[in-house]
């Protein structure tokens, strides 16, 4: 029967790899904080969304490393009329789409119904609600932020136990660790941009949808589609199969 | 108070979810790194067996022209194999496409019609499965294309007297027809390459498939035979059989091509059937395997308990969901908590990351390529399976025992069928 041969050698490289990856990366949170700070005092502006870039500070626990955690500081509006009206209407036409489209799309039927079925939640929260918001924009955008600095930190290990065993050359599992995390890198701070232009557009009701479905599950999908493509790169030297 | 409930709640989710991810993550470490186990697979010369190969059909004039000519040119002693195929009240030409095969291979074919009794996939067998004798009894659903060697592959683990089952692996040959063929080869894969085969590995529960596979009939005996109604006749056989002490075996390396659903309506009536079936045996059998009987023990009971459990995993993610978003509105701090775990969890089978890792693992192990690169599109499926679930294991059907069961067939795609 095939199987990869996945012996103490290739085990212990593994776990060096995602050991020395996991270092570099929190070696590398300090820089990649200034990187996201230059890019949201640069963008910033071209999005008309005003306030300062804020930073607050995340720690490693137990180690002097960590990051000044940089967000936009700026706070969406609580939702008007307008809001409601312009916002009710797009889910109302989403939901119609839904069921407009043919069952060869019905998996993308199913994501949009249940796109509207969260916005009509948010819809009808703060129809009832009143100020202020448990999560303001900023503290949001910080916290999504802080999650995807996690999760990037964390990729190193993730590919250890999944991808640094199988029998791929070791030039290949390091050249997918950086493209796949120099790929979050750039793509979280562009991904919390786009949000909070989206909030301070359509005020507050659009936070939830963002956070529960365009939030971190974004990345988590990035990182799918990397290791698919890493898994299907060929075997280091003549195939290991064993019967 | 109600935060605290549904944090309660919500941990008793993650907490599921978390189960399950390591029991498939053990289970592709055991594909990659453990001993493999396919017993008396190469056997080429034996005092073969008496076989009965039963081929349940109803309305299946597309197909099963192609079976049973696939079934003749099987490498397996003629004088010791039995070809039945059950009409079960087709309205088609079945019945009179298998009476001209019985016409052309008297010796081999003996078609066994039915117009009475309850109907489906079960209630055939139960009835077609007393009125044979044979010492093996070989189940193929109608669409399959077995090659020339399976049958021997199939029947060769029998030659241990403790094994009262066998299953092959179903490979899908329609795959190039749309997405959704090319993602169900992808869950096929690891379903079988990887799931089946570290159960197999581990001794613990491999599933008879209720196609590709057999009983032997002394212990379907054993166990009072096929029981009628039931919609995953299969799974509750499997359970029967291993609580009684027998042993159920996987045979990876026996592969038979199947044609997989081509529409999302299809697929969708597919989840549901299985899951209400899985949920039937759960109810039945669930309570049984966690007593830890004799023949079962702790780690077989647990993981048959994991397995029966499986379908039901996707109400517990929606509930999941559901608390997570009136947390969420409560003002719960969550940003970096549990529905951060719960999103890692949600892109998996039914809630299920390692999934991933599983997938990934099979298709590397097939040498399949780069379809793997289809990876995140499973995401797509996922969602589906996580709908269908839900709406069969909310139904009555999932959890009263009884029901009526009928025929809820797969829609057949082939054009025309082979003479």
């Amino acid at each position: 029967m095939a199987g990869l041969r996945v012996g103490r050698g290739r085990l212990l490289g593994a776990l060096v790899l995602a050991l020395a990856g996991t270092a570099a990366m929190l070696a590398a949170l300090r820089p990649i904080g200034m990187l996201w700070k230059g890019m949201f005092e640069v963008l910033l502006p071209f999005l008309g969304v005003g306030g300062p870039v804020e930073t607050r500070p995340l720690v490693v626990p137990g180690l002097p490393l960590g990051m000044d955690l940089p967000f936009p500081g700026s706070e969406a509006p609580w939702p008007a009329l307008g809001h409601f009206v312009t916002i009710g209407t797009i889910a109302l036409v989403v939901l119609l789409l839904s069921f407009a489209l043919s069952s060869r799309f019905l998996p993308l039927a199913y994501f949009l119904r249940a796109l509207v079925l969260i916005q009509g939640v948010s819809l009808a929260w703060f129809a009832l609600a009143t100020p202020p918001f448990p999560y303001p924009t900023p503290r949001y955008a910080a916290g999504l932020l802080a999650a995807g600095a996690i999760l990037i930190t964390s990729l190193p290990a993730i590919l250890g136990f999944t991808f640094y065993i199988i029998d791929v050359s070791l030039v290949r599992k390091v050249l997918l660790t950086v493209l796949l995390i120099g790929h979050l890198i750039v793509l979280l701070p562009l991904q919390v941009l786009v949000h909070v232009w989206l909030i301070h557009q359509g005020s507050l009701l659009l936070q939830p949808v963002l956070f529960l479905v365009f939030g971190l599950l974004v990345e988590i999908l990035v990182f799918v589609a990397f290791y698919g493509w890493g898994m299907s790169w060929p075997a280091q030297g003549i195939p290991e199969l064993r019967r | 108070m109600i935060v605290t409930l549904l944090s309660l709640g919500l941990g008793i989710v993650v907490a599921i979810l978390v189960v399950y991810t390591i029991r498939h993550y053990l289970f592709t470490i055991n594909r990659l790194i453990g001993r493999h186990r396919q017993p008396y697979l190469d056997i080429g010369i034996a005092d073969w067996p008496e076989t009965v190969v039963f081929v349940p059909a109803h309305n299946e004039e597309k197909v099963i022209g192609g079976m049973l000519d696939a079934l003749l040119a099987a490498e397996y002693p003629a004088d010791r194999l039995r070809i039945v195929p059950i009409n079960d009240r087709s309205t088609d030409g079945t019945a009179a496409l298998v009476d001209d095969y019985a016409r052309r291979f008297p010796a081999r074919i003996t078609p066994f019609h039915r117009s009475e009794g309850p109907p489906g996939k079960a209630a055939a067998l139960a009835d077609a499965s007393t009125r044979f004798g044979g010492e093996i009894h070989l189940v193929f659903d109608a669409d399959y294309l077995p090659g020339p060697g399976l049958l021997k592959q199939l029947v060769a683990p029998f030659f241990d007297p403790e094994v009262g089952a066998v299953m092959g692996r179903v490979v899908p040959h329609n795959l190039n027809r749309s997405l959704l063929t090319r993602l169900l080869d992808l869950e096929r894969a690891g379903g079988y390459q990887v799931d089946q085969q570290a159960r197999m590995n581990l001794r613990l529960v491999p599933q008879y498939g209720g196609t590709v596979g057999g009983v032997r009939r002394s212990a379907l005996e054993s166990v009072g035979g096929w029981r009628a109604d039931t919609l995953a006749e299969d799974t509750d056989m499997t359970f029967r059989l291993v609580l009684q002490g027998w042993e159920v075996v996987y045979q990876n390396r026996s592969e038979c091509y199947e044609e997989v659903p081509e529409t999302w309506p299809t697929r969708i009536r597919q989840v549901m059937r299985w899951a209400k079936g899985h949920n039937q045996s759960l109810a039945r059998h669930g309570p049984a395997l966690l007593r830890f009987p004799r023949p079962v023990r702790w780690r077989r009971g647990v993981d048959g308990f994991l397995l029966l459990g499986v379908f039901a995993v996707g109400p517990v993610l929606l509930a999941g969901w559901i608390f997570a978003l009136a947390l969420y509105f409560l003002g719960a701090s969550l940003l970096e908590g549990p529905i951060a775990v719960l999103s890692v969890a949600t892109f998996g089978t039914l809630g299920n990351f390692a999934a991933f890792f599983e997938v990934g693992t099979a298709t590397r192990l097939d040498g399949s390529g780069r379809r793997v690169r289809l990876l995140p599109f499973l995401a797509f499926g996922f969602l589906v399976n996580l709908v269908a679930v839900t709406r069969a294991t909310l139904s009555r059907t999932s959890w009263i025992q009884g029901n009526h069961v009928s025929w809820d067939k797969t829609e057949r795609y082939r054009e025309t069928s082979p003479s």
